[in-house]
Formats: C-alpha cells, structure tokens, sequence
C-alpha cells in the first residue's frame, strides 16, 4: 500500500502493510474481536489546502482520511470502542531547516483527530529523521514496525512508546 | 531575573502548552495586535519567589477554535461558557508552565485566572517580558511580569 | 467493572477533559463527581464512595495540598488512591505531595495516554 491510500482487512491471515512513512503517518487500527483492522497513510494534516484533491482522494490527508478509515473498519463490523491504534512515521526527512515541519505537523494533526473521535494511541513510533515500515496482520492483530535497519513487533494489546526524538513527546 | 531568562520559559512554555494538549505546533512568533474588542484577555497573579503577574490575549476566533479542540466539540455547538473556561484554562496553564521552568526550586502558587477587558501591557514598575504567535486562527500573547508587589489590574472586570 | 471517582479542579474545562480520558482510556464510569476545590470534594466523600480522586493543586478555597492532607488523616479516606494533576512540575511539590500519600503525579500540560498509563498503574487496566 503506497502513499495516501488505506486498506482494510477482514480475513484471518491478511497483512496489511505500507512503506516509507516519511514525514507521512501510518495510522494502524485494529478491533481484537471483531477481528478487523485497518491502515492509513496519508501525506499533509489539511485537505483545506487542496479541497479538491481532496475529494478525489480522500486518505492524502488527515482530516478526511482519518474519518473514513473509521468509517471502513466500522463497515467491516469493528467497534470504534474497541479499536487500538498505533501511528508510525511523522518524521524530518526532506529538510529538517524546512520553516513547516510537515511531519510533526501530521503528527498533530493525527492527534487532533483522534481526539475528537474518542480514540486514544496504544503506541506510537513518531519524530526523528528516519523512514519507517509498518504492518498490520488480520487475525492475529500483530503489528511490526521496521525502522533503522531492524525489525520488532509492536503489541497491540497494551500502551507501547516508541521512538519519539521530540522535545515534546511523551 | 532578567529577560534573557524568562523569554526562552515564556516561548517554550507556550509551545509546549499549545502542542501538547491543544494540538497547535510550529508556531512562528508574531508582531502583538493592539487591543481590540475581538480579544479575549485573562489576567492571573502567582506567590511565589519571586511573585508577579501574568496576561494572556488572544483572539476571540483561536480562543473558540482551540476550546472546540481541547473539549472534543464541534465549533457549532461549543457555548461561550465552554469557551470562555478553556480559555481560563489555557492561560492557567502557560503561566504554570513558565513558572516551573523558572522557579524550578520554590514553591509558587498561582491565583484564579480571570477575564478583563483588553489592554496591552501589564501594570508595576518592572520590566515586563511578552511574547506573541500566530495560532493559525490568531494570535496568542504570553505575558510575565516579576519581582513586583505593586503588580495590579487597573482594568476593569469584564464579566 | 464500573468505577466511581471524584474529578477536583477549579476548571470545569480541565474536568470535562480529564473525564473524557478516563472514559477513552476504557474505564466505564457509574459516577463520576466532580468538585471546584477541596472543600467540595470533602462533601461529596462524606457521602459517597469512590474508586479513585484526581485533583489538582492550585485552587482557591481547600487546595490540593490540603485535601491530601485530610484525605490522609482520615481512617477510611486514606484509602482511596489519589491521583494529582497539576501546572506544578517542581520536584519539591512533587516530593511532598507523595509523601502525603499521593499516589500518581501528572503534570499540566499532559497527553491524555499519560494520564491512561497513571489511571492504569493506580486501579489496573480496566477489564472489558
């Protein structure tokens, strides 16, 4: 899965995965018993910019992605209440003396969301000036994240920090 | 204290107020706005070592834009009431923030924060240190003023 | 498992906010009080039991300090686990504060999944 796009698993072995989350956010949700996840990723926190764009593709930003992953997992019978999320990337790649630091920008943005639609982060791996990996496995509901050269798996079933070389992480 | 000291507290606690709970970031600083009617400003005095006071403006529509984020509501539903608590809030905790920066060894206390009618400019014979960023809805202006017990409102109380 | 607690802070935003978490963060709440300083918070526990307090410091009237302080010196609230959230992040209050018996410290501004990690440390992760 590439840049603004968003899949969603209902089968039992599914592995949803998305690449080079730059200063993008990957956004993994997942319901234990429903069994249904979903992953998100998208490039720039504010389809305002762009309502056009925005329109055509919805998962390039935040503001209209984010709801309609929600939206999708729920389709597919998951329970808002129930998902665990986790967000990956937010990172300074291109030019960390950039004035915008569009990553930290998506971070807020992620943040600003979720809060809004009552779903609290189990984890996150967020910040520095590295690309990150993620994927997610229907069923299962295991999470791994690639960063640096070296592969872990992230649990989902309780809060997990990861790195997150910001002045103001948590 | 001297303004060298307490403007990187002010700056740093104002980001770190606004990124962490208000999910506004990368704040550029900005030129002050002069006092006008679509500012909100709330005023607020603290004990401590040394004691001052402290201002907080900003502009009606970020105040109403940043409490519909805080609280979790839709723009069109938030009261001004809810507003106007956020509000409180925020300059409640700036203040607090500045001040643990500051006085990392005292203890301070800080007084209730509350609503006056717009001014620039804080009142005393101490140098006062003010700093402004643009929010993406409008500006916000943090205001210290310290080692004074002369330090007092002459505005009046809006309600 | 449903859990009654007691939300202290002069700010009704600040309650509303803290509220908001406990319930994102999976705790089913069958009460939830809430006060605007110490003095309230003191009448609402001579006649109601709670799971947990959060309170903040900085109040007028009773302020947090004291309500630790009574909180302590009483043989059945002394019970009651008792989490501060306050602006005040010096190590001094900090210190003090536990040692009246406080049992998690937040600091003002926080993430709402720190304030999730300290309701689960102090009460356990809520069971669904």
């Amino acid at each position: 899965m590439g840049m603004a796009d968003c899949k969603v698993g209902h089968v039992a072995g599914q592995v949803l995965a998305t690449y080079a989350l730059g200063s993008c956010i990957g956004l993994s949700v997942y319901d234990p018993k429903a069994a249904v996840g979903g992953l998100l990723h998208y490039m720039l926190p504010d389809s305002g910019i762009d309502p056009a764009r925005s329109r055509q593709n919805p998962y390039m930003f935040a503001d209209t992605g984010i709801p309609k992953l929600l939206e999708q997992v729920c389709v597919q019978g998951a329970s808002r209440r129930r998902l665990v999320a986790h967000a990956a990337g937010g990172a300074s790649i291109m030019d960390p003396k950039a004035i915008f630091d569009i990553g930290k920008r998506n971070y807020l943005a992620l943040r600003k969301i979720l809060w809004k639609a009552g779903i609290l982060l189990a984890g996150e791996a967020v910040g520095g000036g590295h690309s990150r990996t993620v994927r997610l496995e229907i069923g299962s509901g295991r999470l791994w994240l690639q960063e640096n050269g070296g592969q872990k798996e992230l649990v989902p079933s309780f809060p997990q920090k990861g790195v997150n070389t910001w002045p103001t992480g948590s | 204290m001297t303004d060298t000291t307490i403007r990187p507290a002010l700056s740093s606690a104002v980001a770190d107020v606004l990124e962490r709970m208000f999910f506004l970031e990368g704040l550029s600083e900005a030129p002050e706005p002069p006092p006008e009617s679509e500012t909100v400003s709330v005023y607020l005095t603290f004990d401590g070592n040394p004691p001052g006071c402290f201002q907080m403006r900003l502009a009606r529509e970020a105040a109403n834009a940043i409490a519909a984020d805080f609280l979790g509501e839709d723009r069109e539903s938030l009261t001004d009431q809810q507003s106007t608590d956020v509000t409180l809030e925020l300059a409640n905790m700036i203040c607090g923030a500045v001040l643990s920066r500051i006085e990392s060894n005292a203890a301070f206390r800080l007084g209730a924060p509350q609503i006056v009618a717009d001014e620039t400019g804080l009142h005393g014979p101490m140098e006062e240190t003010r700093y402004t960023v643009e929010t993406g809805s409008g500006t916000l202006t943090a205001a210290i003023q310290m080692e004074t017990r002369t330090c007092s409102p002459t505005q009046t109380y809006a309600s | 498992m449903a859990y009654r607690v007691l939300i202290t802070d002069d700010s009704p935003a600040m309650r509303s906010f803290i509220r908001r978490v406990i319930e994102l963060s999976g705790f089913e709440l069958s009460a939830c009080f809430e006060a605007g300083d110490g003095a309230e918070a003191l009448a609402v526990l001579e006649n109601e039991w709670v799971d947990a307090i959060l309170t903040d410091i900085n109040m007028p009237g009773v302020d947090g300090e004291e309500l630790l302080r009574r909180l302590a010196a009483d043989e059945l609230l002394c019970a009651i686990p008792a989490i501060v959230i306050s602006t005040d992040a010096t190590q001094n209050r900090i210190a003090r504060l536990l040692e009246l018996g406080a049992r998690g410290y937040v600091t003002k501004p926080f993430l709402p999944e720190t304030l999730r990690a300290e309701l689960e440390r102090t009460l356990g992760v809520p069971c669904d």
